[in-house]
């Protein structure tokens, strides 16, 4: 378990060079810079510029500029925010991972019981209404259903602020501003949590069924289990076994921000700078970022890996 | 002479499928003595198996049980309400299954699933089940039992595994071992210590053993008394000595025939020819008739009734009875 351990870890570090070659290369060919894009400066300062940047040098030389900086924990300056990268990305991130967090744990639970429920009651009245409310869910587009909450429940209702993270010139503190932060938060949540439950709850639904067909369910119940323990404790654990992988690729997901939601929702989170940051060329900023996201993408997948060698058996190294 | 232990009367199973109602047991009725092995014979899909589970309860949608008694003690479990049914499931009557490799849950340890029924029906701690699951293991023949307490079912053979389910099915002492085809998915040396296994449970702990195969080796070996079942009905019943002696259903004495015999040199075995009817669309007839080489008019026309001869020999066939000559 150990040896296998150090072994991803150190399979992780080719695999990080490579990302980042690939990703300095598109960025760094994509046509235009921060500096073209600015019509009212001369050509002179454009040049000068330039070289201030170090945009004059040829790519490969830059990409070893930047990796040596990066391996010494500099990420750079945000041309745009005039700020270093680790701090804009500071202050935003946390920002999404809040929402995220709570999203990911309010759509697993509700797709989880809801999956095992109309598996369990499979061609049940219950069973068709979810599997019409599902696709319903995921086939609207995110920014239709957040613009139609917030008609419905910010502008016709008033039930939430329009958007937004705290109301504007507000300086409460304590439980006033918490509870200020959960009256903005609560829409875009619901509506998160909304188009990410309806993919969920199929795959525990599809998990749950092919699990309740097996050979050691049948003998579970001939033993005279419960029916609702042959279903958590016998059934549950099986389906739940492919989930582990999904779990995995969560963990990139809770940090990279939800673009359009956030700017439908006008929240100061991470996904909404990436977009600008992408518009305007801010190279470092675009870099640090993707970059941090690459690494937690192999840090998930590491961990459901490692998950995976815990809770199943026939996976583990003798 | 024992008394029943199961009585099946008049037991009827039907599958609701988009085909139509298929009468997976038709009309069924036989019973188990106390202390008996009884085997159910017939070819796949003649109902052996949806009788089982049709006493165990446990038969699911689309298939629904609906009507007959099922005697246990005297008292109908049909009737049984759904907890007092399943403190009877796995503690008085327990079953073992075809499929041993599939049939333990595989992120369970050994110990925990042999120890699950302990807990459940006897009310043991989690230490005592521990002993007694250890004591269940050496006693289906499996050395180092501490060790296998602790393993997982892949890391186990097919015959052990099958050793296994047999220790959780006699972990609450059962009246009855319910075994649906225990050695069907086993190679042949593996199969004949299974059935060695349960031949000493039975002999030792006085279980009465429903054993449904379609090997007429096995049934040779073990039976008492024997069910020839064929499309959802029982055709045939008698001692095993009789039946083998005197087969009298067409259909016995084709599976008899059928089976191949050590030292003989046959070029090709003996088949039955044609199908088992589709289940769907039966008629009031003998379900046999088109397959029977000694078929009248009145088997087409009239189902035979299941009547009781010389040496409790029971055979539903129209060759034995007045209307069968007119």
């Amino acid at each position: 378990m150990k040896q296998y351990a150090i072994r991803r870890i150190l399979q992780i570090i080719p695999t990080i060079i490579g990302v980042s070659i690939v990703l300095f290369g598109v960025f760094a060919m994509a046509p235009g810079n921060f500096v073209d894009s600015k019509q009212t400066i001369s050509d002179a300062r454009k040049a000068e510029l330039k070289e201030k940047f170090g945009l004059d040098k040829p790519v490969h030389e830059r990409y070893f500029i930047w990796a040596k900086n990066t391996i010494q924990g500099d990420l750079g300056m945000s041309t745009q925010h005039q700020q270093p990268v680790t701090t804009v990305m500071n202050r935003y991130m946390w920002n999404s991972f809040i929402i995220a967090a709570i999203v990911l744990v309010l759509s697993w639970t509700i797709a989880i019981f809801v999956g095992v429920y109309s598996a369990i009651r499979q061609y049940s009245f219950f069973d068709g209404i979810i599997t019409f409310l599902v696709f319903a869910l995921m086939s609207l587009p995110s920014f239709f259903i957040g613009l139609l909450a917030i008609k419905f429940f910010a502008v016709d209702m008033k039930w939430a602020p329009v958007g937004g993270m705290y109301t504007t010139g507000s300086n409460a503190t304590g439980m006033a501003k918490v509870w200020d932060l959960v009256q903005h938060m609560w829409l875009p949540v619901s509506v998160l949590t909304a188009l990410s439950v309806g993919g969920l709850t199929r795959y525990f639904r599809t998990s749950m069924l092919e699990v309740v067909r097996q050979d050691y369910i049948r003998t579970a119940r001939a033993k005279g289990v419960k029916p609702s323990t042959v279903i958590f404790k016998h059934a549950l654990r099986n389906a739940l076994l492919p989930a582990i992988t999904l779990l995995g690729m969560e963990i990139p997901a809770l940090f990279s921000g939800a673009m359009i939601t956030e700017q439908v929702f006008n929240w100061p989170g991470i996904g909404k700078i990436n977009l600008a940051a992408l518009q305007s060329r801010d190279y470092f900023l675009l870099m640090g970022f993707t970059m941090f996201l690459a690494a937690l993408t192999l840090v998930g997948n590491f961990v459901s890996d490692m998950l995976y060698r815990i809770a199943d058996p026939r996976v583990r190294m003798k | 002479m024992a008394n029943n232990l199961v009585e099946f009367r008049n037991l009827r199973t039907n599958f609701y499928t988009s085909g139509g109602v298929v009468k997976a047991v038709n009309d069924v009725s036989f019973a188990i003595k106390e202390g008996e092995t009884l085997c159910v014979v017939g070819e796949s899909g003649c109902g052996k198996s949806v009788t089982a589970m049709s006493l165990m309860r446990l038969v699911s949608p689309p298939g629904k049980t609906e009507g007959g008694q099922i005697l246990y003690n005297g008292e109908d479990l049909l009737t049984l309400k759904e907890r007092q049914m399943r403190h009877i499931r796995g503690n008085e009557i327990a079953m073992i299954f075809q499929e041993p490799m599939t049939s333990l849950n595989p992120v369970f340890k050994i110990g925990q699933q042999i120890s699950e029924p302990l807990i459940i029906h006897k009310g043991m701690t989690k230490k005592e089940a521990k002993k007694r699951s250890i004591e269940l293991i050496e006693l289906v023949g499996i050395p180092r039992a501490a060790q296998i307490f602790d393993s997982y079912p892949h890391e186990l053979s097919g015959g052990m595994r099958q050793r296994i389910m047999i220790a959780i099915a006699l972990s609450c002492d059962p009246k009855l071992l319910i075994a649906d085809e225990p050695t069907t998915a086993l190679d042949v040396t593996i199969q004949a210590q299974i059935l060695d296994l349960m031949r000493n449970i039975k002999s030792e702990f006085k279980t009465a053993i429903m054993l449904i195969t379609h090997d007429l080796g096995v049934v040779a070996e073990m039976a008492d008394h024997v069910v020839v079942m064929y499309a959802g009905k029982v055709i045939e019943e008698a001692p095993v000595h009789e039946l083998f002696r005197n087969p009298k259903h067409p259909y016995t004495q084709g599976l008899l025939r059928a089976k191949p015999i050590i030292n003989q040199r046959q070029s090709r075995l003996y088949t039955i020819p044609g199908q088992v009817p589709n289940p769907v669309s039966l008629g009031n007839n003998c379900y046999f008739n088109d397959r029977c080489e000694h078929c009248m008019s009145i088997c087409v026309d009239k189902q035979p009734p299941l009547n009781t001869y010389e040496n409790r020999h029971k055979a539903a066939c129209w060759l034995y009875e007045k209307g069968g000559e007119a």
